[in-house]
């Protein structure tokens, strides 16, 4: 770095505290009285489950840092060992607020409403007696308490898995034992009672019995431990900060190396010194659990079909989507003019109708699709085998490489093989991370490519709760960028000049770039001007710099922001024109916008992209514009009611924190339940047109782009 | 659907020397409309203007890709397709093994493009341009395409094209050959510059002053030239200022190609055409008047889609080359100092008494301009010497460029030339006993024609303003009015008869009748 470059100082947020921020926005709706219970009990599941990933993969890259004695301080000015220290602190303060959610808030929320999880010695004759005969027939035959001595050495315990540490007293001194609660039965068990909403946690049960599976010992003390590894992934993706040296030693590592110890409160000093030392964990590494360790069973316990009266009202995705709507033929209906889908308002049936009428169309030639991660039984790829079972030349792409979905991924890949679809695992080095699908059809006037650009993935599960947009089109120049996208990644050919898509790596960067700096030189001429953008996080300190000058400058930036925003508004200075909110609601907000006011001639694109050094430099990216004056327009309205949302949005202040929007003498409105009643609203004026049009169920002042 | 409304598809592979690529088109309402243009680089140049052959690791490479590319076709249906390979695969000398094993390994009949053949598609994607751009309509032009293993160089009247060159140089070649240098001098742009002088500086183009109005530029290295000019495509063109690419030059022509790499963003490869193509570019800027250079985006697949497509398309291609080769070979004709009557005169004999013949020579209208050609060169020697004058025509023919032949054609109308009078065709001629047994026979045949033709205007009078062709049973009877004395005419006839009669079985008879009866 140049004298000059090191002196070019940025308001920057560290990326990981910005992230524990950003779980606390999640925690703060497990708070929110106004959620239904189990909806409570789900964001505190999502908190948990977060907070694992976090330390398999962010944690463990900071700890791979101070190992290789990297010392370099970051944009934010911290060392990684200073960092390490900071984000323990963080945690644990986090961790004490999630518990104080779980024991003081939802445990007596769930009371309320007549579910209990109750504890050993809460427990009448009659339920311990149930238990009592769950642990004969069902748990001890599964149980395998691991003695730990001189001859029998401390087992590999999986990663994230809960166990049980027992000591045991021994003929001089004490001696452990460790008890693995069993991950292949439900953690809350229940119990019989009068409303039959009655529970207790496994790892309760065992510790209530473990005198059964020490019968011969004296039990001195008992508590539950979990570890959290290091993730067996060789390098994090997003590892944008590592040098050479440690990437080097992450190749030394000993994989799965322990990032954490949980501990519940309360165990006894000689365990925590053994677990220490067996495990080799430092101490701000442990953290102590004032409740029942790993949070994530609130998840799958919000979601038993029993309470389904203590969720939100399910959403019904309107089918067809609004655009779809008195269409029988849905080639034509794209020919007509593009068509845009708003997820999860509308329908994903929409696009996977697409692929399946393409798949039995007779005039279809081939189907060309990315797949990054797909749902457990995606009706996406079954209609895939059947377009090439039906002849049609079938070519998908599948990212083996999206985090955690490897197995999942695999699996698809073989079954479309043996259809005879032609599979193919992208780049070297790039994950494929665009959402693309391509249709070429032999048209009455000629070939023609019908194309489908998304923000999410082709997934219809997570496209219930995953809010996205798609654009279906089959506009020439996008049917030649598309086809042309497919050569790069099949290998068939080397990067062309696309005529309307931007593609990461090589296009991305220089194209945010470009867009920025225009608008600062449009503000410098008085033009109007003004960015706004959706992302899921933003991290890359070139953009950032970039959007600071623009501020600078005099541009109206709007950004909204889910996750990671290392970027801070209203900074004397360098932010004042900069807003930040992040929205956290029942869905997650997941598609990537981004408007340009480019001096009166707005420019609306749509991607699948955040403004992070992976998706600008390390996979391959589609960003497009939305050409449609229309479809325009929609998005448009889209990025209005998030700029206005004042229920689930939270705006950044210029320390860094975030707070509620301010709603005094304001409607309240949450863009979530806003977007879901346009989408019914949309589809009723379809069906009867006698209902207003939704363009005037409501009236908003518009955002981000200054006037002249 | 019914297949009759199946849209129209065509496409080309082509293997050229740094890539190869694929374009598959489709006719649309009846315009060409590009479905899929594929570009995947490989180095077959470098391999072969090294070592002169391509290896059998990028037969594997090449043969590999042209299976995704096989899969691609077929996601369109596409059928009718052209397998084309240029410099690269034409100048290895291993072709013939590489080309098998694609037919093998991907069942792909590779065309290898003679380098007129690839050329002259070029220049009439160029010319077809030109005529629609209203203010170069008409003017002339030297159209150049510097390919990356030779340099094509041709001059358009406004009307037609009057001089055809290839040279063996283009921008990949002239580095593989004098890049071993470049270590070794820090002037090697010196290096480079005097040879391309060594071999343009002979170029002496027939036009006034030596000079064009326009200078049509195209290749790869031309787009890249603009690109880094800043200059954009408009209207499917790039229009470079020749200051600009003399600045550009100036700032290049010293530094050494990692450094010009770093400068531009290019890689080590493409920073070298760069450097060729800049220089090359250079050298051509002497032969206009023009401050601006044209670089239409045209390419060799272009014309040959369109040929695929558009039926009537081939057509007026043949008849594009059949124009501009005789107008060339008219020029090259005129400055042997070759009588223009009198090669007319025999030119239209031997068309006459070769179409006449139609069915029995089996020859095409490809063979129809040998003989063309033939009668407008065939007295180049006796520029010369008249004493080994055909010797000399054949020597002068066979190394001439016609805009639109190959050499191997041209060969064969050096032939044609040499067996004009006194020798036939026989296998005692080495040269000639080299030929493929097919090619004898069109040479036989293209003689025995010519002779006869030539016979008629032996005295290089035109005695004969015309003649009339009949075939009856076994004889060809050509007979014409002239009350002029005959005898010189007669008796050449007579010489050549024996020969025609040898080749098709037919006695030539001449009947000459008086105008005054």
């Amino acid at each position: 770095m140049s004298e000059k470059e090191e002196k070019h100082v940025i308001p920057y947020i560290n990326r990981e505290l910005s992230w524990v921020d950003f779980n606390y926005r999640v925690l703060e709706e497990s708070f929110r009285k106004e959620n239904p219970i189990m909806e409570r009990m789900r964001f505190l599941g999502i908190t948990a489950s977060n907070l694992d990933e976090f330390f398999m993969v962010r944690v463990a890259g900071v700890e791979d840092q101070v190992d290789s004695h990297y010392f370099m301080r970051d944009l934010s000015g911290y060392t990684p060992a200073e960092l390490l220290l900071t984000l323990s602190q963080k945690i644990h303060s986090f961790i004490e607020k999630q518990y104080s959610c779980f024991t003081r808030s939802v445990l007596p929320a769930l009371k309320k409403s007549g579910i209990r999880f109750l504890k050993a010695d809460e427990l009448n004759e009659s339920q311990k007696k149930y238990i009592s005969e769950y642990f004969d027939k069902i748990l001890f035959p599964v149980l395998t308490p691991l003695a730990v001595d001189r001859s029998r050495p401390f087992p590999l315990l999986a990663n994230r898995s809960l166990n049980i540490a027992v000591r045991l007293k021994g003929e001089d001194e004490s001696y452990f034992a460790v008890v693995q609660v069993p991950g292949i039965l439900t953690r809350f068990l229940n119990i019989p009672s009068e409303g039959g909403n009655d529970y207790i946690l496994l790892e309760n049960v065992i510790i209530y019995k473990l005198g059964e599976l020490f019968e011969l010992n004296e039990i001195r003390s008992a508590c539950t431990f979990r570890i959290t590894r290091s993730s067996d992934l060789d390098i994090d993706e997003d590892s944008d900060d590592l040098l050479i040296e440690v990437q080097k030693f992450l190749k030394k590592r000993k994989r799965g190396k322990p990032v954490r110890l949980e501990l519940s409160r309360g165990h006894d000093y000689e365990t925590e010194l053994f677990l220490k030392e067996m495990l080799e964990i430092e101490d701000h590494q442990i953290y102590e659990i004032p409740g029942p360790l790993d949070l994530t069973f609130c998840s799958s316990f919000a979601s038993m079909p029993k309470y389904e009266q203590f969720c939100y009202r399910p959403l019904q995705p309107v089918y067809p989507a609004s655009d779809f709507a008195d269409c029988d033929d849905i080639f034509k209906a794209i020919r007509e003019r593009d068509r845009m889908v708003h997820h999860p308002y509308e329908s994903f049936e929409t696009v996977i109708d697409f692929v399946r009428t393409a798949a039995e169309d007779e005039n279809v030639l081939a189907i060309k699709q990315t797949l990054y991660r797909v749902s457990g039984h995606s009706p996406i790829v079954a209609a895939l085998i059947r377009a090439a079972e039906n002849g049609k030349q079938v070519t998908v792409l599948v990212e083996l490489k999206a985090r955690f979905d490897e197995e999942n991924n695999i699996m698809w890949a073989k079954k479309l093989e043996e259809a005879g679809c032609h599979v193919i695992y992208g780049l070297v080095g790039l994950k494929t991370h665009c959402k693309i699908l391509l249709v070429v059809r032999r048209d009455e006037d000629g070939i023609r490519r019908y194309v489908h650009m998304a923000t999410g993935n082709y997934n219809d599960s997570t496209a219930k709760v995953y809010t996205d947009i798609g654009i279906f089109t089959c506009r020439e120049p996008y049917g030649v960028d598309a086809s042309s996208l497919f050569n790069v990644l099949t290998g068939y050919s080397r990067p062309p000049e696309y005529n309307r898509f931007i593609v990461a790596p090589s296009a991305l960067r220089p194209f945010f770039l470009r867009m920025i700096r225009n608008e600062t030189e449009n503000a410098k001429k008085s033009l109007p001007c003004g960015i706004t953008a959706k992302v899921n996080s933003l991290v890359d300190p070139e953009i950032i710099d970039l959007l600071y000058q623009a501020s600078k400058a005099g541009v109206p930036i709007h950004l909204i922001v889910r996750g990671i925003c290392c970027l801070i508004p209203g900074k004397t200075g360098f932010s004042e024109n900069i807003t930040v909110r992040s929205i956290v609601g029942r869905l997650l907000e997941h598609s990537r916008i981004f408007v340009f006011g480019n001096a009166g001639n707005t420019k609306v694109f749509l991607g699948s992209a955040d403004w992070m050094q992976r998706n600008l430099d390390r996979r391959v990216e589609l960003v497009f514009p939305v050409e449609d004056e229309h479809l325009r327009g929609r998005i448009m309205k889209i990025v209005d009611l998030l700029l206005n949302d004042n229920e689930n949005a939270r705006t950044m202040e210029a320390d860094g924190t975030y707070s509620r929007v301010d709603r005094r003498g304001k409607t309240p409105l949450s863009c979530q339940d806003e977007f879901a009643k346009i989408a019914q609203q949309y589809a009723h004026f379809q069906l009867d047109r006698e209902v207003s049009a939704p363009e005037t169920a409501y009236s908003i002042k518009r955002k981000g782009i200054t006037e002249p | 659907m019914n297949r009759k409304k199946s849209p129209k598809l065509a496409a080309v592979l082509d293997i050229d020397s740094n890539a190869l690529k694929m374009r598959i088109s489709q006719l649309k309402k009846g315009k060409i409309d590009d479905l899929e243009t594929l570009e995947y680089p490989l180095h077959l140049g470098h391999e072969v203007f090294t070592d002169g052959r391509i290896s059998f690791e990028s037969l594997r490479e090449l043969s590999s890709l042209l299976h995704g590319y096989e899969d691609v076709l077929n996601g369109y249906g596409v059928t009718d397709y052209r397998a084309v390979a240029t410099t690269a695969l034409r100048e290895a000398e291993n072709r013939s093994f590489i080309i098998d094993q694609l037919k093998i390994q991907n069942g792909l009949q590779i065309e290898v493009l003679e380098d007129d053949q690839e050329k002259t598609l070029i220049y009439w994607e160029i010319l077809n341009y030109l005529n629609k751009i209203e203010n170069k309509r008409g003017e002339s032009a030297l159209i150049c395409y510097i390919g990356a293993g030779t340099i094509g160089f041709s001059v358009y009247d406004g009307k037609q094209m009057i001089f055809s060159q290839n040279i063996p140089m283009g921008s990949l070649k002239l580095h593989d050959m004098l890049g071993n240098i470049q270590n070794m001098t820090e002037d090697f742009y010196t290096v480079v510059e005097e040879y391309l002088d060594s071999i343009l500086g002979h170029i002496n183009i027939p036009l006034e002053n030596g000079k064009a109005n326009n200078l049509i530029l195209t290749g790869s290295g031309i787009r890249l030239i603009a690109k880094i000019c800043g200059i954009e495509q408009a209207d499917g063109r790039y229009e470079l200022d020749s200051l600009r690419i003399k600045d550009l030059f100036q700032q290049i022509r010293k530094m050494p190609q990692e450094r010009i790499g770093r400068k531009y963003n290019l890689s080590e490869e493409t920073a070298e055409l760069l450097y060729s193509s800049l220089s090359i570019a250079m050298k051509l800027l002497h032969y206009t008047n023009s401050a601006t250079i044209l670089s239409p985006e045209v390419e060799l697949w272009d014309a040959l889609i369109r040929q695929m497509l558009i039926a009537k398309s081939s057509g007026q291609y043949q008849d594009h080359v059949r124009v501009s080769a005789i107008s060339c070979a008219k020029k090259i004709s005129d400055s042997y100092h070759c009588s223009r009557a009198h090669t007319e005169c025999v030119r239209g004999f031997s068309c006459k008494i070769f179409d006449k013949m139609k069915g029995l020579h089996g020859l095409g209208r490809r063979e129809r301009l040998l003989l063309e050609l033939a009668s407008i060169l065939h007295d180049c020697g006796h520029y010369v010497t008249v004493k080994q004058h055909l010797q000399s025509s054949f020597d002068i023919i066979k190394d001439t460029d016609i805009y639109g032949l190959t050499d191997e054609e041209m060969l064969l109308t050096a032939f044609v030339a040499r067996y004009n009078e006194y020798d036939v065709p026989s296998h005692r001629n080495h040269t000639f006993a080299l030929l493929s047994e097919n090619n004898r026979l069109i040479v036989s045949k293209l003689v025995a024609i010519f002779r006869l033709s030539n016979a008629l205007d032996k005295s290089q009078k035109q005695k004969l303003s015309d003649i009339k062709v009949r075939l009856e049973k076994d004889r060809l009877t050509i007979s014409a009015q002239s009350d002029a004395n005959l005898f010189l005419e007669q008796w050449a006839f007579d010489q050549c008869a024996p020969y025609f009669k040898e080749v098709f079985g037919y006695n030539p008879e001449l009947t000459i009748k008086s105008n005054l009866l």
